[in-house]
């Protein structure tokens, strides 16, 4: 097994005409770490999520993911890497019109899984995440601290070898908020890597984890166990 | 398997959720497969006006009385030779005297002057039709062979080539029309299937980014709204064919009436036994242009 996860070599995304979203990113992860990346609005934090997840190309530099070099990923390719990579995000992204349930196996229903593994796993996944007995209510039902633990549960479907997380407490109070990081640490102990963005001060500062701090688009400090100093 | 089932449920759920823009664009669907149809008919209506004048044109070759049996089989062997002639009918003398004593039954002067005759006056004829209407001149320049020019009186052709081209105009005319106005509401049916699918896709923005987003491939995102698409085209077309068919059973026997029956005259049974070339190609027709236009509609939706 490869001792990198996610490997960002000299990095930029310049988006036209010359507006830098990252420049000369050197990054390299390991499988099972927790990563923060921490650093003000607009230093590049989610665009390193968006080449993560292939949403951008790479204007320099290589990207890569489990070894596998995504830079100039094909358009077909990109769906299997995202089933590799679980998202969540600030606003959950959640189906308002469908169930708990339906929105963890709406993930598994449109990579053609079949109903047998979605029962098998759907269930699986809201146990993790504790909404099993909530897994019959719609999103309009449940806290925000709940929806983002459905969005997480959709995320973790297919098993994926990284878990990027942006901004997922940046709507939720200070008790859903250690719900959510507690529930990001133990599947980070489950071995999947995890990539916390987030600008939050306490989150941070209360994981004792590896931070990486973005400033214009750079990363101007890299600590194995960093506190958010800005 | 599973994809193509999950493909048609998101395709139909959609097909309901948006039940009032699926009404519109499976309407004016339903719209231009009826234009469609009954510019069809038209043509088809102006083929049978052409055919039934057709018809009605022949050479009549006036032979003189008592030409012997064996000249008039010369010339009708020599007609049946000629590319361009159909068939050629004998009328013998005997036949054309009791033809002329039946068409003046009613006219005693003319059966008393018939009488006072020793012989019958009349020669035999023959009547000869072409292949086209076009074909007669060739025909009239065949009968000019020096070698018949003592037994024929008289060859005369109704040109109704005058007819035969106006008609065969406003059949064309018809024709260019119906191809030029079925276009257009075609055109306009895929423009209102493209929007459609725009909107269908804009309320659907949100579900398409998050597949996008848990790795559905582009063709799982697309394939709904093609369903759809054609889903529209498939219904519209059966409510033409419920309007269409019954209207054209409705009018058959009078078309027929009016045209002597048989052939494309009896709309009906044209239409039951032609039914799986004319549905099944506007279908295809249909079919392509939809998914074609549903296709590029999500087409902007599945960038990165």
């Amino acid at each position: 097994m490869s001792d990198t996860m996610i490997h960002f070599e000299n990095v930029s995304k310049i988006y036209p005409p010359d507006s830098v979203g990252v420049r000369n990113i050197n990054l390299r992860i390991k499988p099972g770490e927790f990563v923060s990346v921490i650093g003000q609005s607009g230093t590049g934090k989610t665009t390193l999520v968006r080449l993560l997840i292939a949403e951008e190309r790479p204007s320099h530099g290589k990207v890569s993911i489990g070894g596998w070099d995504i830079t100039r990923i094909k358009d077909r390719d990109v769906p299997g890497l995202r089933r590799q990579i679980g998202v969540v995000f600030q606003d959950f992204k959640l189906l308002p019109q469908k169930t708990v349930w339906e929105n963890a196996a709406f993930a598994l229903e449109v990579a053609g899984v079949s109903p047998k593994r979605i029962q098998s796993t759907v269930p699986q996944v809201l146990k993790i995440v504790g909404l099993e007995n909530k897994m019959h209510r719609y999103p309009r039902q449940l806290s925000g601290g709940e929806q983002q633990r459905v969005a997480i549960a959709r995320s973790l479907v297919h098993r994926p070898k990284v878990l990027v997380a942006d901004e997922p407490t940046g709507n939720l109070d200070s008790l859903n908020t250690r719900e959510i990081m507690d529930l990001l640490l133990k599947i980070n102990e489950f071995g999947t890597t995890v990539l916390l963005v987030t600008h939050n001060r306490e989150v941070v500062n209360a994981l004792h984890r590896r931070v990486v701090t973005l400033d214009g688009g750079r990363v101007v400090s890299d600590q194995e166990v960093g506190r958010y100093y800005l | 398997m599973i994809s193509l089932y999950r493909i048609c449920k998101f395709a139909f759920k959609d097909f309901w959720r948006n039940i009032w823009l699926s009404f519109v664009t499976t309407s004016i669907l339903a719209l231009a497969f009826l234009s469609i149809n009954v510019l069809f008919v038209l043509n088809l209506l102006a083929h049978n006006a052409i055919t039934a004048v057709e018809e009605r044109v022949d050479v009549s070759v006036y032979l003189v009385p008592g030409t012997s049996e064996e000249v008039i089989k010369t010339i009708r062997s020599y007609l049946l030779a000629q590319q361009h002639v159909k068939e050629v009918q004998l009328t013998s003398s005997d036949e054309a005297l009791q033809k002329f004593r039946e068409r003046h039954a009613d006219n005693p002067a003319i059966l008393h002057s018939l009488d006072t005759l020793d012989k019958n006056p009349l020669g035999p004829s023959l009547s000869v039709r072409a292949r086209a209407p076009e074909d007669y001149v060739a025909i009239m320049r065949a009968l000019e062979n020096p070698a018949f020019a003592s037994a024929i009186v008289e060859k005369n052709y109704d040109d109704h080539r005058v007819v035969i081209e106006h008609i065969q105009s406003i059949a064309t005319q018809v024709e260019r029309g119906a191809l030029a106005i079925s276009v257009l509401f075609l055109l306009i049916a895929i423009l209102i299937v493209f929007n459609s699918i725009r909107v269908a896709i804009y309320t659907h923005r949100e579900e398409i980014g998050i597949m996008k987003l848990v790795g559905a491939s582009n063709f799982f995102i697309r394939m709904p709204f093609v369903v759809e698409g054609v889903s529209f085209c498939i219904l519209g077309l059966l409510i033409a064919a419920a309007l269409v068919l019954p209207g054209i059973r409705f009018l058959s026997p009078t078309v027929m009436e009016y045209f002597g029956g048989g052939g494309s005259a009896d709309l009906f049974g044209y239409y039951k036994t032609h039914a799986f070339q004319i549905f099944g190609a506007q279908l295809l027709g249909g079919v392509i242009l939809t998914a074609a236009a549903s296709g590029i509609a999500v087409g902007k939706y599945l960038r990165r």
